[in-house]
């Protein structure tokens, strides 16, 4: 496979090798026990071939057959979209701070124990849960090779930590959980712990909530959901494709002052670092959105040249497939309030934590409409029990704009993206009767 | 490879071992408006390994096959350290040893059509998206097919040889006007027959005319209705509502659970027949043996409205002194099986549509689904188009409807099962335990239910 890059070269031809090598060990506990261990390892290769202009695209996980890859992208190239930009030939600088080599140091006994910790904390508040815990050390090693010149790889490491719980109460089931996943090692379990305590403690007892608009808070988790809209809206494809809404809205101030989200793929010892993106151009802090107003849109080499503007960097992908725009490591910057005087504040409303199919559908309008899985009333300032068997509804670009009351000083990375808890006002809350 | 399978295994120490091994091509075709984004294909090799030692369980995947005799050692050892350590054993309920290839029959098999034809017949489809005109501004085509030769050995004695095929795609028409954006798709999926990407020119003129009259349709009104609900979407209810619960992973070590769902409990009206069938054949779900080397069934799940049986791994069948339903899939090699359903399906009943919308003063008409989720008791189901239903009649379209039910009380709220029943596959799949999208299909008649909540501004 080493040659494939060569042998492109040799015939005229523009080439890039993707590779990607990924072990992981998870050590899994179900259902109050020590069940499984797991060692999944993928060793991947995606070849890009640009002939007579043309995009050709092949990929496999054997090493062996490099002619079979090569004359799969060839052919492939002959129906390929045109591809006119160069590939990149510069020089990444080394990122620091991204690999730990404590991480494959650790034994599978300590992981063992992490993971015992959790289901003990759990099992010891309610002997009635059924614990599971997950505790993964993995590393990836990406490795992009092009005719320009181009020749680099980085190997970054990953700690996790996860633990959750079904209950069941009466006929609910209660199902919660708390995770962390960052490059470096680090056995602390205090917050997810917090966490965990604190849903056993509100989850069983039930509430009921009736029809209305409420002043709610949402969790990094139901964030996730909540913003999906505006991901999908900025992302550089879906402008390329005119889908997005916000295609003509470079430089307009589209949402509350306090909205800022900034990729950082440089900042230490977060989830999502790279020198360079997933097809070889270097990285850089990028604002997509500051103090509410739209700066840029995520791009790769195709979606910036069509839209006649400079690549961002921001190329991801999988193993197996091309290139699209996304995020590597993007903050949606958090406020001043703490979540305990978020509760504290608010009289009558509802903190949702985990939402269930919010993510179907068309993001474009910015609709999102989920059942509140996991979510809690709050009465006087005080969590008073959980809510069940209604729907959270509210317009992303609506709501984003006008009742934002505000964001948390405290963020969560969940994915590739850090979100803080969002406290908006007025937000509709459909249940049952 | 039924040799080098064989030989590893022999002389290994451990309660159970299997090694499965996977090869594959895929075809698949991406356009985004104008532009073929992709045309390509892929091959994958890899296998996996899961040994159980004393209710330990060790699972190993790899990409190279000469690593085979290291990667079932090391399985091994990571089920011993798991195994010195637990106090509860993991059994497998025993089946039979079955020695058996499993060839495809296909009606008109994707690997015998070129790539570019293909990828002409997607283009035209893109074409008459792109020059219906305004309102439609996008496009957005995805097709794969996927070929795929399975090998399982077990310390048991079982070899198997299996090859499968899946297909699907989603035909997307997107229309828009100002900073309003709309959405509407066809999908289509087979497991024997390229032909069900075909003649689906009608269907995509249907789908720009929806996206464009999508605009002008307000958000719905939260609140609680009687909806009625197509096949399609019906389908995708029976799978989140019902189908995820059968499945015993969730049931096997929850005994609070198992009291609830003890066989023989009444969850639906008496019309309500529900099952899941490996049986299916040209349906994606279709699967004659599951990743256990089990073979698959059909196995009733509800009827006349009784809970009397659920889909089963050989592990959670031995812990609940059931038998194994062929229900253990793994999305690839290198995932362990776990349990999944296959094609699930309401069986008709004998309401026709117009007897189901006559009597709805004020209600929701829901067509096609755009996906769902479930915890096991709530879940949500999306659909693709609506209408509200207004004194017996179809009325006003309107938009964003995502609907929500519990188990418990949803099923016996289903007031009529219609006469229309079909088996509708999609370009999409199953998600469950990071294993997704899994090939599974839905078959169901319109359904009319009672008091389904449905979010949105009050």
């Amino acid at each position: 496979m080493d040659d494939i890059i060569k042998k492109a070269k040799e015939k005229g031809e523009e080439a890039e090798l993707f590779q990607v090598t990924h072990k992981t060990t998870p050590v899994e506990f179900e259902n109050n026990r020590l069940k499984n261990i797991k060692t999944q390892e993928l060793n991947s290769y995606a070849l890009r071939l640009i002939k007579d202009g043309r995009l050709g695209f092949s990929t496999s996980t054997k090493e062996d057959n490099p002619e079979e890859l090569l004359e799969k992208a060839r052919q492939s190239s002959t129906f390929g979209r045109n591809f006119e930009p160069n590939l990149p030939e510069n020089d990444p600088v080394e990122l620091k701070d991204m690999y730990d080599p404590k991480v494959q140091e650790v034994p599978l006994e300590k992981l063992i124990e992490l993971g015992t910790e959790l289901v003990d904390t759990m099992k010891n508040k309610n002997s009635d849960v059924l614990a599971q815990a997950e505790v993964e050390k993995a590393e990836t090693k990406i490795t992009i090779k092009n005719t320009r010149g181009f020749d680099n790889s980085y190997t970054k490491s990953s700690f996790t930590i996860m633990g959750g719980a079904m209950l069941m109460v009466g006929k609910s089931f209660l199902t919660f959980g708390s995770f962390k996943s960052l490059p470096n090692y680090d056995p602390d379990t205090a917050e997810i712990k917090e966490e965990l305590l604190q849903d056993l403690e509100f989850g069983p007892k039930e509430v009921d909530i009736t029809s209305g608009n409420y002043d709610v808070i949402i969790s990094p988790s139901a964030m996730g959901d909540v913003f999906r809209p505006i991901i999908a809206s900025i992302d550089g494809q879906a402008v390329e494709k005119k889908m997005s809404p916000f295609r003509d809205k470079l430089e307009q101030k589209l949402f509350d002052d306090r909205v800022s989200l900034i990729d950082m793929p440089h900042k230490p010892w977060t989830p999502g670092m790279c020198p360079f993106d997933d097809e070889g151009t270097l990285t850089k802090e990028t604002p997509f959105i500051k103090e509410g107003t739209l700066l840029n849109f995520p791009l790769d080499l195709l979606t910036a040249n069509s839209l006649k503007m400079e690549p961002t960097g921001h190329a991801v992908r999988s193993a197996l497939s091309l290139p699209s725009p996304g995020l590597h490591n993007a903050v949606l910057e958090p406020g001043e309030t703490e979540l305990k005087d978020m509760i504290k504040s608010i009289d009558k409303g509802v903190y949702v934590k985990d939402l269930m199919g919010a993510w179907a559908g068309n993001p474009y309008g910015g609709e999102v409409n989920g059942n509140i899985s996991l979510g809690y009333l709050i009465e006087n300032g005080e969590i008073v029990g959980r809510i069940k068997d209604c729907m959270f509804s509210c317009n992303t670009f609506e709501v984003l704009k006008d009742q934002l009351v505000d964001f948390s000083k405290e963020s969560k990375w969940m994915g590739s993206i850090s979100y803080p808890y969002a406290q908006l006002e007025g937000v509709s809350i459909t249940a049952k009767g | 490879m039924e040799d080098t399978l064989k030989s590893v295994l022999s002389g290994k120490k451990a309660d159970y071992i299997e090694i499965r091994v996977e090869e594959s091509k895929t075809d698949s075709i991406e356009f985004q408006g104008p532009e073929l984004e992709q045309a390509g294909g892929s091959i994958k090799f890899g296998g996996s390994v899961r040994a159980f030692v004393k209710g330990g369980v060790g699972f190993v995947s790899f990409n190279r096959l000469k690593d085979l005799e290291e990667k079932v050692d090391l399985a091994i050892k990571q089920a011993e350290l798991i195994g010195s350590r637990s106090s509860e054993s993991t059994n497998l309920s025993p089946v039979k040893v079955i020695n058996d290839k499993v060839t495809i029959e296909t009606i008109e098999d994707p690997r015998e059509i070129p790539l570019d034809k293909k990828i002409n017949l997607f283009k035209n489809y893109n074409d008459i998206i792109l020059s219906y005109g305004e309102p439609i501004s996008s496009s957005r085509i995805n097709y794969f097919d996927k070929y795929t030769k399975l090998y399982f050995a077990n310390s048991e004695g079982s070899y198997i040889e299996q090859e499968k095929l899946d297909l699907g795609g989603n035909i997307t028409a997107v229309a828009s006007k100002g900073e309003n954006t709309q959405m509407s798709r066809v999908g289509f999926g087979s497991s024997k027959d390229f032909g069900e990407a075909r003649n689906l020119e009608d269907n995509i003129k249907t789908s720009c005319k929806r996206a464009s009259d999508m605009l002008e349709a307000p958000p719905i009104k939260g609140g609680e209705y009687t909806v009625v609900l197509d096949p399609t979407l019906a389908g995708i209810f029976v799978h989140e509502a019902f189908g995820h619960l059968s499945e015993s992973d969730f049931v096997f070590e929850n005994p609070e659970l198992q009291k609830l769902m003890k066989l023989g409990t009444q969850f639906g009206p008496k019309e309500l027949n529900i099952y899941d069938t490996g049986d299916s054949v040209g349906s994606r779900g279709y699967l004659k043996y599951d990743d256990e080397g089990v073979q698959t069934e059909k196995t009733d799940l509800i009827k006349e409205g009784q809970l009397v049986g659920r889909l089963h791994t050989r592990e959670t069948a031995d812990k609940m002194d059931e038998k194994p339903t062929g229900s253990a899939r793994a999305i690839n090699y290198n995932h362990p099986p776990i349990c999944r359903m296959r094609t699930t399906c309401i069986a008709p009943g004998d309401a026709s549509f117009d007897d189901m919308i006559k009597d709805i003063k004020e209600g929701v008409y829901a067509v096609d689904a755009y996906g769902g989720q479930t915890n096991g008791e709530m879940f949500t189901f999306k659909a693709g188009e609506a209408y509200m239903i207004r004194n017996g009649e179809i009325a006003e379209m309107v938009r964003d409807v995502n609907l929500t039910g519990n188990v418990f009380t949803t099923l016996s709220n289903i007031e009529a099962i219609g006469n229309d029943f079909m088996i509708r596959d999609s370009g999409g799949g199953c998600g469950k335990g990071g294993q997704g999208p899994l090939p599974t299909s839905q078959g169901a008649p319109s359904l009319k239910i009672q008091k389904v909540v449905i979010g949105g501004k009050s």
